[in-house]
């Protein structure tokens, strides 16, 4: 018998056996209905077109709706504006806000970055000055990370700190950047010292207001006409001393605890409900059609296991554990459900010759284009798939 | 499942269901030494209540224990024979001393609901459902089916044993445990996997430091963890009678994992896993048969889907939390 097969006898695979069942508890379930109630109220007569944008939709006032409503910075401490709810409260938060298309490009990165990240590693200044601001959406955050010629190999940045008296001086350019036309701060990750040949080493993250002077923004339009990234341009920038995060040459470290809290939710499995929930209440109200409902029902069974390994990480989060790989496997394996969903429901429609709502191939239209966006954002495919590998023991 | 209780049973399985055994079983589906060790655990009485003798578990207990008969290829329908025990008890129904039972649901038209039949197994009598009528029988054993496995059949004059009404859907409890021994399988095909690149060097490294291969690996551990978090979606129930719609969707999800985990698994692994000394086909080979075990993919989605043409209206989510609330752990 070859070896390989023999060791396995013994051999166990923790990272797969890290999603059995957990269970909604009911503090969870009753915030769903009232969040339920004001999404209803707000999102009242808003086109599925429109709700499907969801992450790329911007509405401040929606934000800062859910901000009255302590809904906002949900799992951080009460004496910084937060709702000192657990984990299985802020899924409920996000399953709803994403299962009704609500646009929450206005506080999402706050919420689900910059919050968590300035609760773990700002000073207390800090604290207090952003996540009241933050869990009242009243402040709107992007990220720099990306630069023109740093995409997932961030160690490779050249934007560039300098130490200028008390402060700071910061030179160069930030790409991609969620909403960075429309934020009022950016984290951002920079060089503080060494060279891109030193890597991970001497990086630093800065909270950059975009009122100071020298900073110039351009927004990018991507293929579906929507302007929801941009370009960042600093020259001769002068930020104070307060303006670092965390340790100067921890940075590093520092965007990757941040990166796992984007990943560690259950955000990353939702992004194509409004096309499937139109294109399901389409067929309910057609003549029933085998093809179609097996289309519909293998992917509402991996929806359904999603969401459940979904749960199974909450119940990590609630108990204090990070579990990143797993989040990393999740966020994979979801943004794969994600882009099915519009593959699947092109091809259904495509099968007849009838004409076909124009709403539901809007919709179709824009999930077919902006989903090569869901493996992309925040780490894409191919990094997740790296640090699944290492969760295997294989790097 | 509680640990004290899936330590020793596991460590049964690696004594006493080692390959070698389970390529006996294949043959004549005889594997007396590990059957009567099952039998003298107690764990066949696992879902019998306490007051009649038995251990007193909840389906939601035994999940891991389905899963470990799975990464075993476990060649005794021990999941099947626990829960007919569990039907046979509380129906008062005369409980067969130390007979492997399998689950043999009949579709309207009277023939087993599956194109393949139960593997045999030395002894075995069926449970056999039609409507709410159950039957026990002796079952006999079939030709060698295509996939080198002896099927199981029902004489057309088998006498019944016992016979009694029951709402329990067997159908349900067949592709549960089907989806659970599936997950227990893809855990040891990805193990094997991990391990043959670890320890196999092509052009001057091991082929686990080839990022192509971890990749492979990465997406196989996804479809492997998905498919786990299934088995214990569809066992986490408090009563006997599983949830049908978890069911459903638990096999669904299983089978539409389970080519790419085996597909790739075979890529890792070379030539050398198609090769008939080697364990890895010996659990693809499996997998492959439990796909068409008790519905495929397919089947089970027309069955997850009408949750979309029943009445409470509201999205996707909305009828997956309703239709999973009923028989389960969530009330």
């Amino acid at each position: 018998m070859p070896d390989a097969a023999h060791n396995a006898e013994t051999m166990t695979v923790p990272l797969i056996h890290s999603f059995s069942s957990a269970k909604l508890p009911q503090a969870a379930e009753t915030l769903r209905g009232e969040i339920r109630d004001f999404l209803a109220e707000r999102l009242d007569g808003v086109s599925p077109r429109t709700r499907a944008k969801t992450w790329s939709g911007f509405d401040p006032d929606l934000s800062r709706g859910l901000g009255a409503r302590g809904w906002l910075g949900l799992t951080l401490p009460r004496e910084y504006g937060g709702g000192g709810a657990d984990a299985f409260s802020r899924f409920v938060l996000m399953e709803e806000l994403l299962a009704a298309g609500a646009p929450v490009a206005a506080h999402w990165i706050g919420d689900r970055q910059s919050a968590p990240l300035l609760m773990r590693y700002g000073t207390e200044e800090q604290r207090r000055f952003y996540l009241p601001r933050i869990c009242a959406g009243e402040i709107v955050f992007c990220i720099g990370m990306s630069e023109p010629n740093s995409g997932s190999d961030l160690a490779s940045i050249r934007t560039r700190a300098t130490q200028d008296g008390d402060g700071w001086r910061l030179n160069g350019s930030k790409i991609w950047t969620t909403f960075g036309h429309k934020s009022d701060y950016m984290i951002a990750l920079v060089r503080t010292s060494g060279s891109p040949d030193d890597r991970q080493a001497g990086l630093s993250q800065f909270i950059i207001d975009l009122k100071l002077p020298g900073i110039s923004v351009r927004p990018i339009v991507d293929m579906c006409g929507d302007a929801h990234f941009s370009e960042v341009f600093f020259e001769d920038v002068r930020l104070p001393a307060d303006a670092l995060v965390g340790e100067e040459g921890q940075g590093w470290a520092q965007v990757n605890a941040e990166l796992a809290f984007e990943r560690s939710g259950p955000e990353r499995i939702y992004s194509s409900m409004v096309l499937l929930d139109l294109w399901a209440s389409h067929l309910a109200n057609s003549p029933e059609n085998p093809c179609h409902q097996e289309r519909l029902g293998k992917l509402l069974a991996r929806l359904a296991i999603a969401r459940e390994m979904s749960i199974a990480l909450a119940a990590k989060l609630a108990n204090g554990e990070s579990p990143v790989n797993e989040a990393a496997l999740l966020k994979d394996l979801g943004t794969e459900l994600e882009q099915a969903i519009p593959v699947e429901i092109a091809d259904a429609v495509g099968s007849d010759p009838a004409p076909v709502d124009p709403e539901l191939l809007g919709t179709l239209a824009y999930l077919m284009q902006i989903s090569a966006s869901f493996s992309l954002r925040g780490g894409t495919r191919e990094i997740l798939r790296g640090m699944i590998a290492r969760g295997l023991g294989l790097r | 499942m509680d640990d004290e209780l899936l330590g020793p049973f596991a460590r049964l399985l690696t004594d006493l269901s080692p390959p070698a055994t389970v390529r006996g079983a294949e043959k004549d589906g005889s594997a007396p030494e590990l059957w009567a060790a099952i039998g003298d655990s107690g764990f066949l009485d696992a879902l019998v209540p306490e007051d009649s003798g038995g251990v007193g578990l909840l389906p939601q207990n035994i999940a891991s224990l389905v899963i470990a008969c799975g990464e075993h290829l476990v060649p005794v329908p021990v999941a099947e024979t626990i829960v007919a025990r569990a039907l046979l008890a509380r129906h008062g129904a005369d409980v067969p001393a130390d007979a492997p039972i399998l689950l043999w649901p009949l579709s309207e038209d009277g023939m087993l609901s599956s194109p393949v039949a139960p593997v045999f197994s030395d002894g075995c009598l069926a449970l056999v459902q039609s409507g709410n009528g159950m039957t026990l029988v002796e079952a006999a054993q079939g030709d060698r089916d295509g996939f080198g496995l002896p099927a199981a059949l029902i004489p057309a004059d088998a006498p019944p044993l016992a016979a009694f009404e029951s709402d329990i859907d067997l159908l349900t409890w067949a592709a549960a445990i089907t989806s659970a021994h599936m997950a227990g399988a893809m855990n040891r095909v990805l193990a094997m996997s991990i391990a043959h690149a670890s320890e196999r060097n092509q052009f001057g490294r091991p082929l686990s430091k080839f990022q192509a291969i971890q990749h492979h690996l990465a997406v196989m551990a996804e479809r492997v963890a998905a498919s786990n978090a299934a088995a214990h979606f569809v066992f986490a129930s408090e009563r006997l009678a599983l949830n049908p719609w978890r069911a459903a969707a638990a096999k669904c999800m299983v089978n539409q994992a389970a080519p790419d985990c085996c597909g790739l698994a075979h890529a890792v692994h070379g030539a050398i896993g198609i090769s008939e000394e080697h364990d890895l086909q010996l659990h693809t080979r499996r997998i492959k048969r439990w796909q068409l075990s008790f519905g495929s993919e397919a089947y089970w989605a027309r069955r997850v889907a009408a949750s979309w043409r029943e009445q409470g209206g509201g999205t996707s989510i909305d009828r997956i939390r309703r239709q999973i609330r009923g028989g389960s752990a969530d009330g």
